[in-house]
């Protein structure tokens, strides 16, 4: 047994610790403060993995069947991350409204640290997998525990989101099933699970058939992650839910769906010897998405709904970048970490500013930033990353993508790419300057205190993002240029 | 063996859909399903005669557990739960759907033996199966306004995938399998625990109750 078999088991046994905690403790005070122990160990007992896979490249355990390599350590980290500081988030979210609303019982609590934990572990599994059979079971998995993280009693229609949410990603987790035994159809006599193995033996794969199987993938894969046309889920599924799963949904979940095209779009494409044919496929359906968030981001009074179609488009925008190839796929890459930490924080201050205004109706949510000036405040600055103002990181990653496109001489991508990007500008900061700015009417029904650890988390995200905006830091861009040469050429060992 | 009865199994896979599709009775349509399941769940016995042996009778005695005991189990006791027997008012009647299920068997049958690009062992019966039954799935997805009748939708369109999946049976490593069928249980399992939410919210279980989060 190796290294980084014991981490695994050891990680796995916190997880399992997590639970059992869960279940014996019997105050819902004490109990919310397990997930976000948990996932800080999780998080530091994957620091010597990274290490590891950052120093000796890509390397298999257990028989094959888990890979570490750049890519998969890039979104464990951020996956990591975004879970550590939401389980932070969520104990004053709870707490205050344990407190204040009584709207959760103690049972509903215990359900929700439990389903929390053995999510965040199942979205670790889809991350490690190298058996295309085991990704997809896992996947699956996420969707069916992290259905009922939707529900919040005081909500009816958190009910129909779930359902939607269900119904919507079971049927296009089918879809993604069927793509994976297509792979192994594809891969002829050779049948294997793994990935490595197909992309070792990519040259006696049978290209019509993988084509097909990419498109299942794409359509079932990114079912979940949001792309459209089958994102439908994905705006009731983010505002009917408490404010730490949308966080976690939007800034976490779609990444590892989206990992999982990604794994395929390297098979794929050394298959059919570099033709470009996948990386097409994508990039249509990253169009569909940027033009849907063009039409629905205009249209929307709830607040958590516009963050949820913002969503869509920047996973457009990093469907776009993959979909480049080349450069474009390290700033597609670079792009999910601009993305999931901004629109973090993004739903953290939207959820403050819905509690204390009462109200998610942006039409009725005025001068935020003056009524509550840390989350308005927050708000808007996480608003301005998110809409791509510079000098913050969304910026730099969207330039290198319209950078990239220039160069190709792909020039009505790029055209369509910016005209894109700039109605939602506009659209998007004049939702922004209306809730942030102007007449409070208003009654505000309560006043919240932000607290110390909270302020630390906003802080400290918002100037990671600045200090990207302008330098990458030289070990971080080895990394996102490691994860896009494996993009690119597939995992070798 | 394997010549003679495959045409035979999945002409009767086809027309448990059409039985499936065409039937107005939860209680049937659910019937209909395990017709179904206990179909798949023979199918590799059939299709790898003597081909790790062991492997096919778990998987055997696995699918005849999942899809024909515990699965229509939740189902029948939601139904009871809920008290619906039937569709009322569907979008489209069930002559038509009938219709709909014996075109789309036709179509499948003529499409699969018309694509060339599949391997020489795959054999045209089963994959016409699949892709008949799919159109069943995604039909009653979408067609029926009762959210049990979803789940229904949702089986076949798994079965469908199922079906599918046993082409590269051999190779597939079992706990892979197990994950599926259990990912089904799960699913099925929570699904039921949803039914029962919406008609506890909504005392009906018509999607039409279901459409006030749009736009």
């Amino acid at each position: 047994m190796t290294n980084t078999d014991l981490l695994i088991l050891s990680i796995l046994t916190v997880f399992i610790l997590g639970v059992v905690l869960s279940l014996l403790n019997s105050k819902a005070k004490h109990f919310l403060y397990i997930p976000a122990y948990i996932s800080g160990m999780v998080f530091i007992l994957f620091i010597p993995i990274g290490i590891k896979t950052i120093e000796y490249g890509p390397y298999t355990i257990m028989g094959g069947n888990f890979l570490f390599d750049a890519l998969s350590i890039y979104h464990i980290f951020l996956v990591n991350f975004v879970f550590l500081i939401t389980s932070i988030y969520s104990i004053g979210y709870f707490t205050r409204h344990i407190e204040n609303h009584g709207d959760f019982e103690t049972s509903f609590i215990r359900r929700y640290t439990i389903l929390w934990q053995t999510f965040q572990m199942f979205l670790l599994i889809v991350l490690l997998s190298n058996n295309i059979g085991f990704m997809w079971v896992s996947l699956e998995a996420t969707t069916l525990i992290s259905a009922f993280l939707i529900i919040s009693p005081s909500n009816p229609l958190s009910i129909e989101a779930m359902w939607k949410y269900l119904i919507v990603c079971s049927v296009g987790i089918v879809f993604g099933f069927m793509g994976t035994i297509l792979t192994v159809v594809a891969a002829q006599n050779n049948s294997t699970f793994l990935f490595t193995q197909l992309v070792e033996h990519s040259d006696l794969i049978n290209p019509k058939i993988i084509l097909l199987a990419f498109i299942f993938i794409i359509v079932g894969f990114g079912t979940k992650a949001g792309l459209a046309p089958m994102h439908t889920w994905l705006p009731d599924a983010h505002s009917q839910a408490p404010t730490p799963v949308s966080a976690v949904f939007s800034g976490v979940m779609l990444n590892v769906a989206l990992f999982g095209i990604m794994r395929y779009l390297s098979v794929t494409d050394l298959a059919l010897g570099n033709d470009g044919q996948a990386q097409s496929i994508l990039l249509i359906f990253g169009f569909i998405s940027i033009f849907i968030a063009v039409i629905f981001i205009p249209l929307q009074h709830d607040i958590k709904r516009l963050l949820a179609y913002c969503s869509v488009e920047h996973i457009g925008i990093i469907a776009i970048g993959l979909g480049l190839g080349g450069l474009g796929t390290f700033a597609a890459l670079f792009h999910i970490t601009n993305h999931s930490l901004s629109k973090v924080i993004a739903f953290f201050s939207a959820g403050h500013i819905s509690e204390i205004y009462g109200t998610r109706d942006m039409r009725r949510i005025k001068a935020a930033s003056s009524s509550i000036p840390v989350w308005g405040s927050v708000f808007f600055i996480s608003m301005l990353i998110l809409i791509g103002v510079a000098p913050f990181a969304i910026f730099l990653s969207e330039l290198l993508i319209v950078k990239n496109a220039f160069f190709d001489h792909r020039y009505i991508v790029t055209a369509l790419f910016l005209i894109a990007v700039f109605a939602i500008f506009i659209s998007l900061l004049k939702h922004t300057l209306g809730t942030s700015f102007g007449i409070n009417n208003s009654k505000i029904t309560e006043n919240i205190k932000v607290g110390i650890l909270d302020k630390a988390i906003v802080i400290s995200v918002i100037s990671v993002l600045l200090i990207l905006g302008i330098w990458i830091p030289g070990p971080f861009k080895e990394l996102l240029n490691n994860a896009s040469l494996i993009i690119q050429n597939g995992v070798r060992l | 063996m394997k010549e003679n009865l495959l045409p035979w199994i999945s002409l009767a896979i086809v027309l448990s859909n059409l039985y499936i599709v065409s039937s107005s009775r939860l209680t049937y349509q659910i019937r209909g399903v395990v017709v179904q399941g206990l179909l798949l769940s023979i199918l590799p016995l059939i299709l790898f005669p003597g081909e790790d042996f062991i492997h096919m009778i778990i998987l055997f005695v696995m699918g005849v557990a999942i899809k024909g005991i515990i699965v229509p189990k939740y189902l029948l006791k939601t139904i009871q739960d809920v008290r619906v027997e039937r569709e009322v008012h569907p979008l489209i009647g069930y002559s038509f759907s009938l219709f709909y299920g014996v075109i789309t068997a036709g179509l499948s049958f003529f499409l699969i033996n018309r694509i060339d690009i599949l391997p020489d062992n795959f054999s045209p019966f089963h994959l016409s199966a699949a892709l008949a039954t799919a159109f069943i799935g995604i039909y009653l997805i979408i067609a029926r306004r009762n959210v049990v009748s979803q789940i229904i939708g949702y089986l076949v369109l798994e079965n469908a995938g199922f079906t599918l999946s046993l082409s590269v049976a051999v190779s597939q490593p079992l706990f892979v399998e197990m994950g599926i069928l259990l990912d089904l249980v799960g699913g099925i399992f929570i699904m039921t625990i949803a039914v029962n939410h919406i008609y506890s919210e909504h005392e009906s279980l018509s999607v039409k109750s279901l459409e006030r989060l749009i736009q």
